[in-house]
């Protein structure tokens, strides 16, 4: 298959469930709200060596959130729902409690209930008090600039981790263009993260090593400077790739993103898109690139 | 379906209405709603003897209650599901022990509105008298749960020994607004008067503004609260006309009552920070 000169490998992504949640934080201004959001998706890129994957999923206008103050949605993604409380309550308390005018609500409207405030009161030191509004409790723990509200619960669902898509460019600049534009498509997508910096991996991993004790190393069929020794896996004049790696909060989400991203990342100095995975035997999701690109956009 | 309740002359004498509850009278075939009987005093009258009923299919399930309406108590008395407006006046007792479903008084209503309700929702288009929210003489707490909002101004007691739920007044409130409050929220955009959390536990109260508080609260800081702005943007969605200031508002706090246990909060708008 061949969109706007670029080939697409038929292959698949191969993916995996992981537990995910939606935090909401708004603040008195956009920009508090998004510093938040970013300061809590921090060193969130991969499980392999961060507690949660995390990202910035969409900014929201005061129509959109509850209080009506701009907010700020992420993507919090984990192995399991444990893992998954206990990321969420670190970053909650370090990154959104501690940014100026933030309030924290549960994004999702069901799902297993998770503690969020019901834990995080406790640093109001008895002097937290609770308010039940629409049905639901939210927990007010004073701080310097006011109160910190937070939902009592937070909603964990059985999210989708690890969709992805490399981009073969026939030189660095072209392959980093053409990434930067999937990424931002990516962003655009509701529902989906790339938890990378940027939204971009420059160094795609497989699993394992010949190092004992480590999980991942790098996935040396897809470095370029390994032509000759590896990198079997590289077209005739590539010199650079970058991959793009999507969780969602449903199989939909992370199939629409990456059909986003991969459209956009069709650019001029493009040879090849393609696609990582562990030939089907360890994920239960298959994203299959030319299936994704052919079907209804949903 | 809709049952219309169409009180086309005054009834004369006040009525109990409290068997008029959605939830009954839409499973009720026609025939027996005319033969449901209200109380006045010791008699005891058909109701197809006092209005016109009839049965449409406009809209959405509900109860309407229209015409001479003002002495009509006890309306929605202990509902727990479904719909009921009445299109005017209501007397005293409106929505008082109710623990679910909607009720929508287009107008004014009478003393002890929505006393000892502990769910659903009460509104009213106009004013409400005394007690609104409030506990019935002797119960240890007044209001338990559900959301109560007024269009116009509130009587004296607006919460009194209220324990949970949500009270919101467009207007003023009279006297003693949340005494002896345990818990919840009552908003007043307008004005508290007199004497204001008198002996209140916990629980908050916010307003536009205040005449002089009791001793008992003391000054606690300023800010803008979420809970606040949380609250006014469901009540919004709810059709409540609620200051718009108050989303991003800054509030002065008073923590009192201090004969009590000094947890509860007065919040008066600041509209200079």
């Amino acid at each position: 298959m061949q969109i706007e000169g670029v080939t697409i490998v038929e292959t698949f992504a191969e993916a995996f469930p992981m537990w995910a949640a939606r935090m909401v934080i708004t603040a008195a201004g956009p920009e508090w709200a998004r510093l938040a959001a970013e300061t809590a998706s921090g060193l969130a890129t991969s499980i392999v060596g961060c507690n949660c994957e995390a990202g910035v999923d969409q900014m929201l206008t005061p129509e959109q959130t509850r209080d009506g103050r701009p907010g700020a949605a992420v993507l919090l993604f984990a192995v399991s729902r444990d893992a998954l409380e206990a990321a969420i309550l670190n970053r909650a308390g370090q990154a959104v409690m501690t940014a100026p005018t933030t309030a924290l609500f549960d994004g999702l409207s069901d799902g297993e209930r998770l503690s969020l405030g019901n834990k995080l009161r406790y640093f109001g030191d008895g002097f937290q008090s609770s308010k039940v509004i629409a049905g639901k409790r939210y927990w007010r723990i004073p701080v310097g600039d006011g109160e910190f509200l937070v939902e009592e619960n937070i909603s964990a669902v059985k999210g989708v981790g690890g969709g992805n898509f490399l981009i073969l460019g026939e030189n660095q600049l072209a392959a980093l263009n053409a990434a930067a534009c999937a990424a931002a498509a990516v962003r655009d997508t509701p529902g989906a993260i790339a938890p990378f910096p940027g939204g971009i991996c420059r160094s795609p991993s497989k699993v394992g090593s010949r190092y004992q004790g480590l999980r991942a190393s790098t996935n040396d069929s897809f470095c370029p400077t390994l032509r000759g020794r590896s990198a079997e896996a590289l077209p005739d004049g590539c010199q650079a790739v970058y991959e793009i790696v999507i969780d969602g909060i449903d199989e939909l989400a992370v199939k629409n993103a990456m059909r986003a991203g991969i459209l956009a990342a069709c650019k001029p100095g493009v040879l090849t898109i393609s696609a990582g995975n562990y030939g089907g035997k360890l994920g239960p999701y298959h994203f299959h690139l030319h299936e994704l690109l052919t079907e209804r956009v949903s | 379906m809709r049952v219309v309740f169409d009180f086309q002359n005054d009834p004369g004498a006040p009525f109990d209405v409290s068997p008029l509850i959605p939830a009954r009278l839409l499973e009720m075939q026609l025939r027996d709603m005319h033969h449901l009987e209200l109380q006045s005093g010791k008699e005891r009258i058909p109701l197809g003897d006092l209005c016109c009923i009839h049965q449409d299919q406009e809209g959405d399930d509900c109860v309407l209650i229209k015409g001479h309406t003002s002495s009509l108590h006890r309306l929605g008395w202990k509902m727990s599901a479904g719909r009921l407006i009445l299109a005017g006046n209501a007397g005293r007792w409106v929505g008082a022990g109710m623990s679910g479903g909607e009720l929508f008084v287009q107008g004014d209503a009478g003393d002890n509105a929505g006393v000892g309700m502990s769910g659903g929702f009460l509104s009213f288009s106009g004013s409400v008298g005394e007690s609104a929210g409030g506990a019935k003489a002797g119960a240890q707490t007044g209001m338990n749960g559900g959301v109560i909002i007024i269009g116009g101004n509130a009587g004296d007691l607006l919460g009194e020994r209220m324990r949970r739920g949500l009270i919101f007044c467009s207007g003023n409130a009279g006297k003693l607004c949340g005494a002896g409050m345990l818990a919840g929220s009552i908003l007043v955009a307008g004005r508290l008067g007199a004497g204001a959390g008198l002996r209140m536990r916990r629980g908050s109260i916010a307003a536009g503004s205040s005449v002089p508080l009791l001793p008992g609260f003391h000054k606690s800081g300023a800010a803008a609260f979420g809970w606040i702005s949380l609250a006014c943007s469901w009540l919004q969605r709810l059709g409540a006309n609620v200051p718009l200031e108050w989303k991003t508002g800054c509030f002065l706090k008073y923590c009192g009552h201090d004969l009590e246990l000094n947890k509860g909060e007065i919040l008066i708008y600041d509209p200079d920070q």
